[in-house]
């Protein structure tokens, strides 16, 4: 057989844009085990690829007795600061606004087989994850995405995050409109834009297609987008309630209204001027404070959105604002004309009780959406090829993802509901009880997170396990309540906004550490996250059960008539509620009770001795460097060309590239200036040499000279060569150019943090 | 060449007293203990999903599950090495898949893992080198008919298993050995 790769099999299937960027991805891979790329610029270039680090992987972890040297083959050798190479790591995966076809979902399910643990874990982004990917997998995983259309870019870093959206949107009954074309728009919009490359943190933006319910959840994001409609002179006009600053983690922020209605047309240069002021404007230095809510916050919504504004006069006009509108009215109505059951079949025990928690009637008369619920969001690659095949069988609709970890089949005719439920059944994801109090939230906590103080994931599975064994689906007083879990402050699993949250933490007793949960009581999920809870105190770990019975039977038997959960914790007051829980806290002795101090679901000693740096927070990394490691990049391309005798014109194409390594390297020395130019040499050379080379900035005593007059006479006599010698020569001239650049880059700094005032890095 | 990527699984003897759960203590003492030959880092609860992988141990070499993958109760060894394409791969998976067998079978806490060795389920995890088609089949075969021979001589079987597309290339490999130890000797020798 012959000996192809998927780079070589899929190269037709995968967009150029996306295709070079994973093959430019594994150059830097190369670079990076050659050390030729810094390994703080390479972890961040990694996260934007969306393979994250995961727990243990600097190389040590406590085993129970000790803490162990995992000892990995290439030792020393790093893909991020304190990041071992070998240590496998996540792939987080896109899924803008939750919507998957079948196609992709099967091309992830074989990922999941091939490079992972044949698990899929749906997370409270609607993404999906793999856990315990090995990075030289992740290029190849990244193409057979790629050519399903999916993309793992900006999954993490830095950057602009997965876009969110109601997984209803188009057939709910509440909504104000569809949200998916525009989640869409944006999605692909801001995906690799120039303006979001430059942020201090991550960037999280959601959408949602009412205001009273929770499934967008836009006031805990970034920016967010509430559907609206108004009329004027008798015509109905879309657009947005607008909010920003908004966000969990450590410090929730709830989202400040920036416009009550943005006619549709606005959304993308809107979004597109509030990322450039949190580029310019917000926290670089200390992560801590560089979320866009800290900014926000400090400005005032009001001075902020004055900037904004300020900002959108400015931008220079992009027809991509409104090629999307002219499909964005079209209804996505996607089922099939027939349905594809004869509706006789007798369902699987269980039927009725699922169906009251796990159908939703659509708006649409004649068709429910069905809720697969997914025990921790999990579930495993022959799972998702039969959920592929439910998706052709049934639906000409694509599935969705949903912030509470589950998946969402739309567009199923009534009459095949049976036959649905015993296709779910048979393997076995025919759970009911769907986004109520038995389908708790959880992060992945201390099971694969470094952050992770306590394990979020055996918490959750033990409580669900005892709420169903109680049948709380089935009890209407308490099934829509919420139990949210997150393994550590940073609120991966939305507790905010759960009616029962809990938080990891650890706490010492004698010698000893006792894994703990912060109990968070009364947040609000619906209207999009409305309000944050209240933290009550921890409790030991092994108590959050009972914790988790006294709450419910405490408000069963307090409230009023009628009263919402969270209302019964507000009139009761914190310190009531805390005085109940108070006999739960106390640890009873190592000897009394040694299982106090181990974590559920584990066996080891509990210990805090393996949390790491996370790396959620990225690497802040100037746009200079991305630019020089492109350039290497490219350098690399070309001389890997060179070796290639398959390819006729190799001498010429490899200076080309080489040409082109240099041009990117000298644009990215002018973004050091805040100069935003495209990478074309027509515009980079006159504007390099103004502010480089007339002025003699880019020489030293050692470098510079000579290095530019590579680029500058390739700039000059062209790209063409006589043989493969010359070619030779044009690619090492090409690598000296970007040694200059990094050298020019370093001084430049150097000068600055000397004082000197250098631009937007200044600022 | 064919792949360097497989998977090997060992069916329980006695389903209906396995329990993948019973197992994350035991991976947890081995990691301890370094009980078999490999970098182990880390074990993985899964037994919340239904046929799936159980428990994992994670190593770098390998992923190794006390399982019930399809509804069958199991232990899974899944390559995830790369190099050593073929019958080499294949013998070094089924090396290890053989020493985590044998350190099951001694430990007395798990009476429900001992496993038949006398044949063995071998998947080749890998779309691109061994698609579940003729082609594929043609690529991986030999691999599969050396190792088996190799195991168990002349009363060695090769079957191809019928899997549908969407799933990877299975086949059973056999013969009349089931002894870990025995086996492990010829594959090591
Ligand atoms: C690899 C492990 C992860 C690390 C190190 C990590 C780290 C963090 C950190 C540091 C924050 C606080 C953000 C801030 O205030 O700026 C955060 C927030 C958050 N993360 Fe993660 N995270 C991880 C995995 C996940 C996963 C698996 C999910 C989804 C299940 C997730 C979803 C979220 C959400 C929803 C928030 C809060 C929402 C917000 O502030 O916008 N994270 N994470
Ligand atoms: S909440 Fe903490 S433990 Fe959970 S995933 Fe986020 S950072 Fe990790």
């Amino acid at each position: 057989m012959s000996e192809t790769s998927w780079r070589e099999k899929l190269a037709d299937r995968i967009p150029a844009q996306w295709r070079d960027e994973i093959d430019a991805f594994e150059n830097q891979m190369e670079l990076r085990k050659q050390r030729k790329i810094e390994e703080r610029v390479f972890a961040e270039v990694r996260l934007r690829r969306g393979a994250y680090g995961q727990r243990y992987d600097n190389g040590r972890r406590h085993d129970g007795l000790a803490t162990q040297d995992l000892a990995f083959p290439q030792k020393g050798l790093t893909k991020g600061p304190d990041t071992e190479w070998d240590a496998p790591g996540m792939q987080r995966i896109k899924i803008p606004f939750g919507r998957m076809s079948a196609e992709q979902l099967e091309a992830i399910a074989e990922c999941a087989e091939e490079y992972s643990d044949a698990i899929l874990h749906v997370t409270t982004r609607q993404d999906v994850q793999l856990h315990y990917v090995h990075i030289e997998d992740s290029a190849d995983l990244q193409r057979r995405l790629a050519a399903v259309g999916v993309t793992t870019r900006e999954a993490c870093g830095n950057s602009v995050r997965n876009v969110t959206g109601c997984p209803l949107a188009g057939i709910c009954r509440d909504e104000a409109f569809d949200i998916s074309p525009y989640a869409k728009a944006e999605t692909f919009f801001l995906l690799g834009h120039r303006d979001v490359q430059d942020f201090g943190r991550k960037f999280k933006i959601a959408y949602s297609g009412c205001e009273q319910y929770s499934c967008g959840l836009v006031t805990i994001h970034d920016l967010g987008f509430v559907a609206r409609t108004r009329v004027v002179d008798g015509r109905e006009e879309r657009g947005f309630r607008v909010v920003v600053g908004g966000g969990l983690g450590p410090v929730p922020h709830i989202a400040k209204d920036l416009y009550e209605f943005l006619p549709e047309a606005e959304m993308l240069p809107l979004s597109q001027a509030v990322s450039r002021v949190y580029a310019r404007l917000g926290e670089k230095k200390n992560r801590n404070k560089a979320r866009i809510k800290f900014l926000v916050a400090k400005l005032g919504i009001d001075e902020f959105r004055r900037l904004v504004e300020e900002e959108r006069k400015v931008l220079e006009a992009d027809p991509r604002w409104s090629e999307w509108l002219a499909t964005a009215h079209e209804s996505t109505i996607e089922h099939l004309p027939e349905p594809a059951s004869d509706g006789s079949a007798k369902p699987a025990p269980g039927f009725e009780d699922w169906r009251r928690t796990n159908a939703y009637p659509q708006r649409q008369a004649g068709f429910v959406a069905v809720s697969i619920t997914l025990p921790l969001g999990d579930l495993t690659s022959e799972q998702g090829r039969a959920v592929a095949g439910l998706i052709r069988r049934f639906t000409r609709d694509a599935l969705r993802t949903t912030v509470e970890q589950n998946l969402i089949l739309r567009w199923v005719h009534e009459q095949d509901l049976v036959a649905v439920y015993n296709e779910l059944a048979r393997i076995g994801l025919n759970i009911p009880g769907a986004a109520s109090i038995v389908d708790v939230t959880t992060c992945p906590g201390t099971d694969t997170c470094k952050l992770g103080v306590a394990s979020s994931r055996g918490l959750a599975a033990e409580v669900r396990t005892r709420l169903y064994a109680r049948q709380l689906e089935l009890d209407a007083d308490l099934r829509d309540l919420r139990i949210k879990i997150s393994g550590c402050p940073n609120s991966c699993g939305q507790h905010h906004v759960a009616d029962i949250g809990f938080y990891g933490s650890s706490r010492n007793v004698g010698p000893y550490r006792v894994p703990h949960f912060q109990v968070i009581l009364g947040g609000e999920w619906q209207n999009n996250g409305g309000s944050y809870g209240l933290a009550l105190g921890a409790v030991p770990s092994k108590r959050i059960p009972e914790t988790v019975d006294l709450l419910l039977k405490s408000y069963m038997e307090g409230r009023t008539n009628g009263e919402k959960f969270r209302d019964w914790v507000g009139r009761t007051g914190k310190k009531a509620v805390k005085d109940l829980l108070n006999p739960l806290t106390p640890v009873p002795s190592h000897d009394a009770r040694p299982d106090f101090y181990v974590d559920w679901h584990d066996v080891r000693e509990y210990t805090i001795g393996d949390i790491g740096v996370g790396e959620c927070a990225g690497e802040v990394v100037s746009l200079t460097e991305f630019s020089l490691v492109e350039a290497e990049s490219l350098a690399f391309d070309a001389s890997v060309l060179l070796d290639d005798e398959q390819v006729v014109h190799r001498a010429d194409q490899a200076s080309e590239l080489a040409f082109q390594a240099m041009v990117r390297a000298a644009q990215g020395l002018l973004k050091l200036e805040d100069v935003d130019v495209k990478v074309d040499a027509k515009v980079v050379l006159p504007l390099f040499r103004e502010r480089f080379l007339d002025n003699e900035r880019f020489f030293d005593r050692f470098v510079g000279r000579q290095e530019s007059g590579y680029l500058l006479a390739a700039a000059e006599n062209g790209t063409k060569v006589r043989d493969l010698d010359e070619a030779h020569r044009r690619v090492e001239e090409a690598q000296l150019f970007i040694e200059a650049c990094h050298a020019c880059y370093a001084r430049m700094m150097e000068s600055k943090t000397a004082g000197g005032a250098l631009g937007r890095l200044g600022a | 060449m064919g792949t360097d990527r497989w998977v090997v699984k060992f069916a329980a003897r006695e389903p209906e007293r396995f329990d993948p759960e019973a197992h994350i203590p035991v991976f947890h003492r081995w990691i301890q203990q370094k009980t078999l030959p490999l970098v182990l880092i880390d074990v993985a609860d899964y037994a919340h999903v239904k046929d799936g992988p159980g428990v994992l141990l994670v190593s770098h070499e390998y992923n190794i599950f006390a399982d019930r993958f399809d509804g069958k109760a199991g232990l899974t060894v899944q390559r995830k090495l790369r190099g050593g394409a073929g019958a080499v791969s294949l013998a070094d998976t089924l090396r290890v898949g053989l020493l985590a067998v044998q350190a099951l079978t001694a430990e007395s806490s798990l009476p429900g893992s001992r496993f038949h060795v006398d044949r063995v389920e071998v998947v080749a995890n890998d779309r691109l080198r061994a698609p579940n088609d003729a082609e594929g089949w043609a690529a991986t075969q030999p691999a599969l008919q050396d190792v088996a021979r190799k195991l168990y001589d002349g009363s060695a079987r090769v079957e191809r298993e019928a899997t549908n597309s969407g799933q990877r290339l299975t086949a059973h490999i056999g013969g009349n050995v089931d002894d870990a130890g025995a086996l492990l000797k010829k594959i090591q020798g």
